[in-house]
């Protein structure tokens, strides 16, 4: 290889290496030992690659536009790692921003190979291809050469953001995550004067602050394996915020800045607001028009750290009959508006990941409208399809930042707890001496479960419905057939309960062996159920149901004279923080009756509390308490 | 790979017309248009004629048609080839969302394209309104991207693949949609070739759909074409001269939608369509020979050393193609960057793609001709589809992936599937059935890969499980396979490699076995299971406390592996057999086999009162059979499962049905003990 001597940063006091363009196929001494020192695979059984250094090095300039500087070296371990890194990704927003690659390169122990220019691609964002109209969000492909399973990649790229109103200056970074990494840095410089609000949540280190720059720097970090279905990452990962606003109020008062100009509330919008409210009042005026919004309009998912803050005029999101969340919140708010209702636009994040107390709204991804009414408050969610007035998903119990001019500020959300919606199962089954069931099933249920009905059934075509009500009665024992004379009642709205019904026959659900038989009680029908898997024995990490849930299965059994009862599941409760399962019953003749009530609510589960949450979940899904078995009376 | 732009176009959910472009061509646009008719040209009207408006509302609403979310009421589709076989599609569409599903389907449409080999024009797009008002869509509205989404997720970075996005106005109920685009390609893709093909049904009702052929009068003597799958015969056909073209006219007349179902085969097994072509398949196996030898030379001295190395210790020839094979597919990855003209289809040279160590399908499969030719292997690329189905009637472009074949002295022919580098056999076992084109100068004809055994893709799992007094279970399960379950067993350890998330998927299995199951140990074999010289292997122990139900003074326990957690396979029949009904046939992903064992050491102070019944299923394409044998204090439990086909017909479904609804419920069958002194 030749040595061509180049001026360098030296590693230890500099975060990045200077860059000879002209020698791309040479690598310096200094990197050559950085490489050198990697630590072997074995040391990391759960990594797919050791980041070497990742350094972010952000400049803001005094005309609100900046740059963002990023280096990035790693070394790979394994193929999980081939594949993630082979093709680097950077993101950004062609509307305001532009990406130069100084450098990117694979680094194998035979070859230092550059990537030329065909191998650089700028690709739509294919998460975000629907939303062309909001802005042309791409991502820079580089597709690095001859990457073998121990390669080193090195990139060192500039993204330069032009002065863009509706983007305010700030971040949420999560300094590291999965992958080991020997340095991580992260600047940012400021001119003198430019005050910034920074936090650092989750273990990352306080800032090196001077007067111009913010540093924050992790070095030797072990890297983590984390297990499914933790908080958010910048719950569990070292994670710093920054801002340029000083407080909830002046961040809330720059949104609104772009976004209440857009409000409009013109006679086009009072016009199409009156034939949806007609004579209704108050609540049900607001439900009224958020039931429209959600009904007639294509929502288009975009986040306002790619896209940015501003919203088309409410007039003209009428017209386009397609939104993202702020659009379709601009829209809500503007026809609130015209008729009377105190209504502002507000943030919350759609996943439920804590907001954290420095005013840098990034936090939050997604818009929604929060109205005053009669001394109460109500948040309405115009671009989840089958939410009800005040129903937040998972941003319950969360904070949500007002988006208004005089109203701005972040507050507490309350909590949806699992009883305030439920589905109730209702089965009666008779079993003929041939082990032959047949019955019927219902379903009442209201909230969560409810939503899910109207997602899964609502707009369906007939034959699709059809085959939704067949599959259903598949899911409660295998080969279950479905009997014609189905019911399902409330889809259509978004408010108030949904009923369903279906009749079903099924072959061999008493299983004879012998002397013995037994059955296992139904599963349900519908999938309305969803909770986090206790696959893991003991966790490192929180565990995070996202949503409350109430199920309650209620099952009448009337099996075949000649048996005899022997075993049924025991009565049986747990009720702890997350929430309970009961499990009681009674048998008078051949009538078994037993119910089965499950509840969980929306829940953090610290290490330390995950066996409680594992024991509910177990108890739930026993086979013990699903089986019952019966003797021949001799 | 996206052998043929137009394949993206020619969905079964999409129609074209010709009308107007034979107004165009005789002058008589302009004047149809002022005259109220409405399609290809941009209308002069300002408000939609009483003609246009009592078609669209005579077309139907959601009480008289069902199953649809929009009605096609005119689809029209015109396409004009050239001596070269380059051709210019000129479409029209008139639609009418009757549903609120259907307004948000219909508030923007796409248009794939290819900027290297076509353009695409979109002339106009409107609603038009009940009331006979218009709206025209602003060019402003119409934005022109790179196409990542389906791609992109695929490692396939082309820039080339665009589209062309229509966003409309909002759509009310009583609107409708016309829009009228032009595809004009550039260059053909296969010089001289000149073919192409339509579905004639859709998710969507189609009151009335017309396809219009345009081809060169001396060039028509060559064409072949074919109706398929026309049961009803519902296609109009008609044909005539016009000026120097000769006009194929296929036409259809209220057509129902499809609903599509679970497991349903690829489209062009069961909806009506057409296929033309002036090539038979001899032809057009030499024609893309033609287009992929070019590149195929090998001149990097590195890459020559290689292949000498690669065979130089080899003692077969087999030897030395599955070394080659191997190393293509291991050491090249899959991603697509665009390098050469004709991208969709023209393979990179073949020393850029091992200089850049990637490459696509196209690519790699190339570079892999390349060098078992170099290692004196007979050697040639062969296309395939691998999602759906190709129809031989007529020669035309059906592929969308390609692999190579090697042509033994021996006789024997290996074919390769580059791509996959985890596949011992070096064809994946899910190949059954698809049809392959290999490419050679003198042309060959289609053919098709046979239905595998199921022994081709058997598992087999043995386990050694006790259950002790407390009811607590122990076991240790070891788990093999050949061909695809062989494949399905790499893949796990290819892609999930942290010992933690490997711990973590197995412990989603063992879960589902009982949730109180905990994974003591998990080893792969090979580690890396990328050795093929090993057969691959899961060992997994587990424990699950508590796992027997004490029931009075009974105990209740199934073998571990009666549940058939491991029958990856089945997970996709069991979709299948969801519906009672059917309108379709179902079509499945591989034959295959699955044997379990399981010994089940008993505890000493409970004695065995009953066995679960036997299970004896016997279905045509299903066969599965249950055995309990007892051994002293153990009980051992067999099963075998056969699926030996993967196409089952509408008539044989009910019967499929209920022998896969039987096995299932043979899984909940239980063993019944009771305490000693306790028999009954």
């Amino acid at each position: 290889m030749k040595k061509i001597f180049y001026l360098t940063l030296i590693l230890i006091v500099s975060s990045i290496y200077a860059v000879d363009l002209s020698a791309d196929t040479v690598i310096s001494e200094d990197l050559a030992k950085l490489m050198a020192q990697v630590p072997p695979a074995e040391n990391f059984p759960n990594a797919n690659y050791y980041v070497i250094t990742e350094s972010t090095i952000v400049t803001l300039s005094p005309d609100g536009s900046y740059n963002r500087e990023i280096y990035f070296l790693a070394k790979l371990y394994n193929f999980a790692g081939k594949r993630e890194l082979s093709n680097y990704k950077i993101n950004f927003n062609a509307d305001f921003q532009k990406v130069e690659l100084i450098r990117a390169r694979t680094i194998n122990s035979n070859a230092v190979i550059p990537v030329n220019e065909k191998s650089v691609n700028d690709i739509s964002h294919p998460n975000y291809s629907d939303a062309a109209m909001y802005g042309d969000f791409q991502q820079k492909v580089i597709s690095l050469p001859a990457v073998s399973e121990s390669s080193v990649v090195e990139i060192h790229a500039i993204v330069k953001t032009d002065t863009n109103t509706s983007m305010p200056f700030g971040k949420l970074v999560v300094l590291v995550d999965e992958p080991p990494t020997r340095k991580r840095f992260y600047e940012v410089k400021f001119s003198k004067g430019v005050e910034l609000t920074w936090k650092s949540i989750s273990g990352a280190p306080k800032s090196r602050k001077n007067a111009t720059s913010l540093i924050w720097e992790i070095t030797d970090y072990k890297g983590e394996n984390i297990e499914n279905n933790t908080p958010s990452l910048r719950e569990v990962f070292p994670t710093i915020l920054y801002s340029l606003s000083k407080t909830w109020m002046d961040e809330s008062a720059k949104i609104s800045k772009i976004t209440e100009p857009k409000i409009v509330v013109n006679e086009k919008i009072k016009s199409a607001t009156e034939k949806i409210v007609g004579d209704k009042k108050g609540k049900e005026a607001i439900s009224a028009i958020l039931f429209y919004i959600q009904q007639n309009f294509t929502q288009i998912d975009t986040r306002p750290e790619y896209f940015g803050y501003e919203p088309y005029t409410a007039p003209k999101i009428l017209e386009n009959g397609s939104g993202d969340s702020k659009d379709l919140s601009v829209l809500l708010a503007a026809m609130l508006r015209a008729i009377g209702i105190d209504a502002s636009l507000a943030l919350v994040t759609s996943y439920g990941a804590r907001i954290y107390d420095i005013p840098m709204s990034y936090q939050m991804n997604e818009f929604l409208v929060i109205v005053w009414l009669d001394g109460k408050k109500y948040f309405l969610y115009p671009s989840q399809r089958y939410a009800d007035v005040g129903f937040l998903g998972r941003a319950s119990g969360e904070k949500s930042l007002i988006i208004d001019p005089e109203k701005g500020e972040l507050i507490q959300t309350d909590l949806l707890k699992a009883s305030d919606g439920n589905a109730t199962y209702n089965f009666d089954i008779n079993i003929t001496p041939d082990g032959k069931a047949s019955g019927t099933v219902t379903l009442e249920c209201s909230g969560i479960p409810a939503m899910y009905m109207r997602a899964k059934f609502r707009d369906q075509k007939k034959r699709k419905v059809k085959q939704l009500f067949q599959e259903a009665a598949s899911n409660i024992s295998s080969g279950a057939n479905l009997v014609p004379d189905t019911l399902l009642r409330g889809i259509e709205t978004n408010t108030g309960p949904v009923n369903a019904k279906l009749g079903f026959t099924i072959d061999n659900y008493m299983m004879f062996q012998g002397e013995m038989a037994l059955l296992w009680f139904p599963d349900a029908p519908f999938m309305l159920l969803s909770y986090p898997a206790i696959t893991e024995q003991s966790r490192d990490f929180p565990l995070y149901n996202t949503l409350p849930q109430k199920v309650i299965f209620k099952y009448k059994i009337n099996f075949p004279m000649g048996y005899e009862l022997v075993y049924a599941p025991p009565e049986q409760k747990i009720d702890n923080q997350f929430g309970n399962v009961i499990i009681y019953g009674n048998n008078i003749d051949n009538t078994i009756e037993y119910t089965v009530e499950f509840e969980l609510e929306k829940c953090r589960v610290s290490p330390e509390k995950y066996k409680d949450y594992k024991e509910l979940i177990k108890t739930f899904m026993k086979k013990g308490n699903r089986i019952v078995l019966f003797k021949k009376i001799v | 790979m996206f052998s043929n732009q137009r394949k993206i176009i020619k969905t079964f959910k999409t129609f074209f017309l010709v009308v107007v472009t034979l107004s165009i061509l005789t002058g008589c646009a302009t004047s149809s248009a002022n005259r109220g008719k409405l399609g290809f040209a941009k209308p002069k009207f300002k408000r939609a004629p009483a003609e246009l408006m009592k078609k669209i509302e005579s077309s139907g609403d959601e009480f008289t048609v069902s199953n649809t979310h929009a009605i096609m009421i005119d689809l029209k589709d015109s396409t004009i080839f050239d001596e070269n076989g380059r051709m210019d599609n000129y479409s029209f569409n008139l639609i009418k969302p009757i549903t609120i599903q259907g307004i948000r389907n219909y508030n923007s449409f796409e248009f794939p394209y290819d900027q290297q080999m076509m353009d695409v024009e979109i002339v106009y797009a409107m609603v038009i309104h009940p009331d006979s008002t218009i709206e025209i869509v602003p060019d402003s509205l119409i934005i022109d991207r790179v196409n990542s989404a389906g791609v992109a997720e695929m490692d396939i970075y082309w820039t080339n693949l665009r589209m062309k996005i229509v966003n409309m106005p909002q759509i009310r109920m009583g609107d409708a949609i016309a829009i009228s685009y032009a595809y004009k390609f550039k260059k053909p893709y296969n010089e001289g070739l000149i073919s192409s093909g339509a579905g004639f049904q859709s998710t969507e009702f189609m009151n009335h759909a017309e396809e219009i052929f345009l081809i060169p009068k001396s060039k028509f003597d060559e064409i072949n074409y074919k109706i398929i799958n026309d049961n009803d015969s519902i296609v109009k056909f008609s044909e005539y001269d016009w000026k120097d073209y000769h006009v194929l006219k296929f036409e259809v007349d209220s057509v129902p939608p499809i609903v599509p179902e679970p497991s349903m085969p690829p489209g062009n097994m069961f909806v009506p369509l057409m296929l033309f072509s002036n090539v038979d398949w001899s032809e057009y196996s030499r024609m893309n020979w033609e287009n992929t030898e070019s590149p195929m030379k090998i001149t990097d001295p590195e890459l020559k050393s290689i292949v000498k190395a690669l065979v130089e210790t080899c003692k077969t020839e087999y030897d030395s193609v599955r070394a080659i094979s191997l190393f293509v597919a291991q050491d090249i990855r899959y991603v697509g960057i665009q390098m050469a003209d004709k991208e969709g289809i023209t393979p990179h040279d073949v020393n850029e793609t091992f200089k850049a160590r990637s490459g696509v399908c196209k690519d790699v499969a190339a570079l892999a001709v390349a060098m078992l030719r170099e290692a004196g292997i007979e050697a040639y690329n062969v296309l395939i589809n691998v999602q759906g189905y190709v129809i031989s009637d007529v020669a035309m472009n059906q592929f969308n992936h390609q692999i190579a074949l090697a042509r033994l002295k021996d006789g024997r022919e290996i074919f390769i599937d580059v791509t996959d580098d985890v596949c011992i056999d070096l064809l994946p076992g899910h190949y059954s059935k698809y049809g392959f084109l290999v490419l050679t100068e003198k042309g060959e004809n289609l053919k098709y890969f046979p239905l595998f055994e199921p022994k081709h893709n058997e598992g087999k799992i043995i386990a050694v499980t006790k259950i002790d007094n407390e009811g607590n279970l122990t076991g240790k399960i070891e788990y093999t396979g050949m061909g695809l379950s062989d494949e399905i067993l790499r893949q796990i350890g290819h892609y999930i490699q942290t010992e933690d998330d490997r711990r973590r998927f197995i412990s989603r299995f063992i879960t589902e076995i009982d949730p109180n199951a905990e994974l003591i140990d998990f080893k792969i074999y090979p580690d890396p299971v990328t050795d093929l010289t090993e057969p691959a292997k899961f060992i997994i122990e587990y424990k699950i406390p508590e796992y027997a139900v004490f029931a009075g003074d009974y105990l209740l326990f199934q073998p571990s592996l009666a549940s058939q957690v491991f029958d990856l396979l089945s997970m996709n029949i069991d979709q299948a057999i969801s519906l009672q009904d059917r309108n379709l046939p179902v079509r499945l992903i591989a034959p295959y086999r699955l044997d379990i064992s399981e010994t089940i050491e008993l505890t000493d102070e409970y004695v065995l009162v009953s066995l679960p019944e036997s299970a004896d299923i016997n279905n045509k394409f299903f066969k599965f059979d249950t055995k309990y044998d007892i051994d002293g204090k153990n009980v051992i439990y067999i099963s075998k499962t056969i699926l030996s086909e993967i196409d089952i017909p509408l008539d044989d479904y009910k019967d499929f049905r209920e022998a896969f609804n039987n096995y299932r419920t043979s899984r909940k069958g239980m063993l019944i003990l009771s305490i000693k002194d306790h028999r009954l």
